[in-house]
């Protein structure tokens, strides 16, 4: 109980204090101006390709579309997943997935010095005689959670208000039946982010190191979503040519490490496959919190 | 004598190969003032460390209250702590921020035990300050004013005075011994007159062993024997040395008199007086007199 009340009162202190800060609006201003950038290069692209494509007499509907093969590069080939994507402006789609790549760096940007810079000046040594370890780490995580969710929620906004001002056919009906999938996984990956950096940031002494760390793991993980993603095409691949289920190499097995992979799981029109994915990532980032909290409880400050 | 607040047993401290603290054991009872002593090095900011539940020692047991610091949250409320060279946390101005330190701590009211603490250090006017924009010498001052927050029984202070002017050193110094009997005090510093004024006993400290531990009479030997400055006339030392109560007496060329007690002298106070009436009558001029030796003397003796 005790613990849940400072963990409550540092969540409060370290909100007020990343509102306060300009680094946060630095990366809100980046992620937002990158976003915009996005949604203004991705609606004029798809604009050009209806056109030319409503030229040639052909419709931008269909999994044969040059759509569907711009979601393919960037979703995967699972056609379930295609096909109920389809339905969703293009522009939308492709800030969705762009914001989710470079979430991971955000996130990272905004916290990596949450717990590193107080260790590196020894200012931690004011909060750690008056309440536990496990309440600085878990109200720092948090609040770092909490400004992800708001900058992920701020450009989900003008993602979704530009598709609904530019795009005829998508009705706030739509909108309103969309933004939980897409919102939702932002926030999870935003979330499972979060508390990876107050993992990494715990365990580094100085900030400089905390962030190497941080995009040294990143990179990591991005390398293991890769070589999962990969294997398992190649699998998808040689199981059409040879009619036969072939078995799960190790590689696919790396790439489940990998967030990347749970959160196009979220995605999947399929709710048990969403809810594994989402899972995943909530148990990716309890792991990360548990982790931190552990470190900073074990280590000396 | 009263039950030991902090207890160091035995603790050792080592940092990869140096050996930061060896087998340390210090205990300072109920209600004192004490003191940590040692040149650069000696182990006295890792045995506060220790004691703050900052590090975790390699071997031996450390308690404050009975309880062991490590155990999260086990100091909250209990104990303020100046540490030495920990920044300020930088990210509310002083008043807030000593305020989100009440709460940490479990103050009722934190931000009235704010007000209060920046007023007993004389601070009320730096409330809605950034702690970067103080002086080094306001910002110890606001160190120990979130130690005093709420009044704790323990209060730990590394170098409290250091960087200070002489006056608020003064004020300091007289705020920690109103402290005497209401809490209990461990203070590390390098001025040893100001220790040895200030407080109850002391540990001396070096390379990280303890030298020697005790009651300031006991370090300082107040009461085993005392000093004369004598400026002119002729000493009868012979006549001091069959005095009831005096062990020995040895005059230094610079005029210093040292007269050792004899263990079994009742009245360290009656010998003295019967010493310095022996030499006024002989004519003798005296300019000093001090009982046992310094501080500082006994610690330059044992470094």
């Amino acid at each position: 109980m005790q613990t849940l009340r400072d963990t409550w009162i540092v969540f409060g202190a370290e909100l007020r204090r990343a509102l306060k800060s300009p680094r946060v609006l630095l990366v809100l201003l980046l992620y937002v101006a990158f976003s915009a950038g996005v949604m203004l290069a991705a609606g004029a692209l798809a604009h050009q390709a209806q056109l030319q494509f409503e030229a040639q007499g052909q419709g931008m509907e269909g999994l044969q579309s040059p759509k569907a093969a711009m979601l393919a590069l960037l979703f995967g080939q699972d056609r379930g997943l295609l096909e109920s994507l389809m339905a969703l402006p293009s522009v939308l789609l492709v800030v969705f997935k762009l914001g989710l790549i470079f979430l991971p760096a955000y996130v990272a940007l905004l916290g990596f010095d949450s717990v590193s810079a107080e260790l590196q000046t020894r200012s931690l040594r004011y909060l750690t005689v008056r309440t536990s370890r496990t309440a600085l780490t878990l109200g720092k995580a948090l609040a770092l959670g909490a400004v992800v969710v708001l900058l992920v929620t701020v450009v989900h906004l003008g993602a979704f208000g530009y598709a609904l001002s530019t795009v005829p056919d998508f009705s706030r009906a739509d909108a309103a039946h969309a933004w939980p999938r897409l919102w939702g996984t932002s926030v999870l990956v935003g979330l499972a982010m979060a508390a990876l950096t107050t993992l990494c940031s715990t365990l580094s002494r100085t900030p400089a190191l905390s962030l190497t760390l941080n995009f040294a793991v990143l990179l990591g993980f991005w390398a293991a979503g890769t070589l999962g993603s990969g294997a398992r095409v190649m699998r998808l691949v040689q199981e059409q040519v040879s009619h036969q289920t072939e078995s799960i190499g190790w590689q696919e097995r790396v790439g489940l490490l990998a967030p990347s992979t749970w959160s196009s799981e979220v995605l999947y029109p399929d709710l048990g496959r969403a809810l594994t994915g989402a899972l995943a990532l909530l148990l990716f980032a309890c792991v990360c919190s548990a982790g931190a909290v552990a470190v900073l409880r074990g280590r000396d400050v | 004598m009263s039950e030991p607040v902090l207890v160091l047993d035995q603790a050792s401290k080592r940092f990869g190969t140096r050996q930061a603290l060896d087998r340390l054991s210090v205990s300072v009872p109920q209600g004192t003032v004490w003191g940590l002593i040692g040149p650069n090095g000696a182990g006295k900011s890792t045995s506060f460390s220790l004691l703050c539940g900052y590090l975790r020692p390699t071997s031996g047991r450390v308690r404050v209250l009975g309880r062991d610091p490590r155990v999260p949250g086990g100091l909250k409320g209990v104990v303020g702590v100046l540490p030495q060279d920990a920044a300020l946390p930088g990210y509310l101005p002083v008043g807030p921020l000593l305020t989100y330190l009440g709460q940490l701590s479990g103050l009722e009211r934190p931000e009235r035990e704010a007000r209060v603490a920046l007023e007993r250090v004389g601070l009320s006017d730096v409330w809605d300050v950034p702690p970067a924009a103080l002086s080094h010498g306001m910002g110890r001052r606001v160190g120990l004013a979130q130690a005093l927050l709420g009044d704790p029984p323990v209060v730990l202070l590394d170098e409290p005075t250091s960087g200070l002017d002489p006056k608020v050193a003064a004020e300091v110094r007289a705020l920690v011994a109103r402290m005497r009997g209401r809490a209990t005090v461990l203070v590390s510093s390098h001025n040893l007159p100001e220790l040895e004024a200030l407080c109850d006993g002391a540990a001396i400290l070096d390379h990280g062993r303890l030298l020697q531990a005790g009651s300031m009479a006991e370090l300082t030997a107040r009461s085993a024997e005392f000093r004369i400055q004598v400026a002119r006339g002729d000493i009868p030392v012979a006549a001091l040395r069959a005095l009831s109560g005096v062990g020995d007496v040895t005059l230094r060329p610079d005029g210093l008199l040292i007269v050792v007690l004899d263990p079994k002298a009742e009245s360290p106070d009656a010998v003295l007086s019967a010493t310095l009436r022996l030499l006024l009558d002989a004519g003798v001029q005296v300019t000093g007199v001090s009982q046992g030796q310094s501080l500082e003397s006994r610690v330059l003796a044992l470094t």
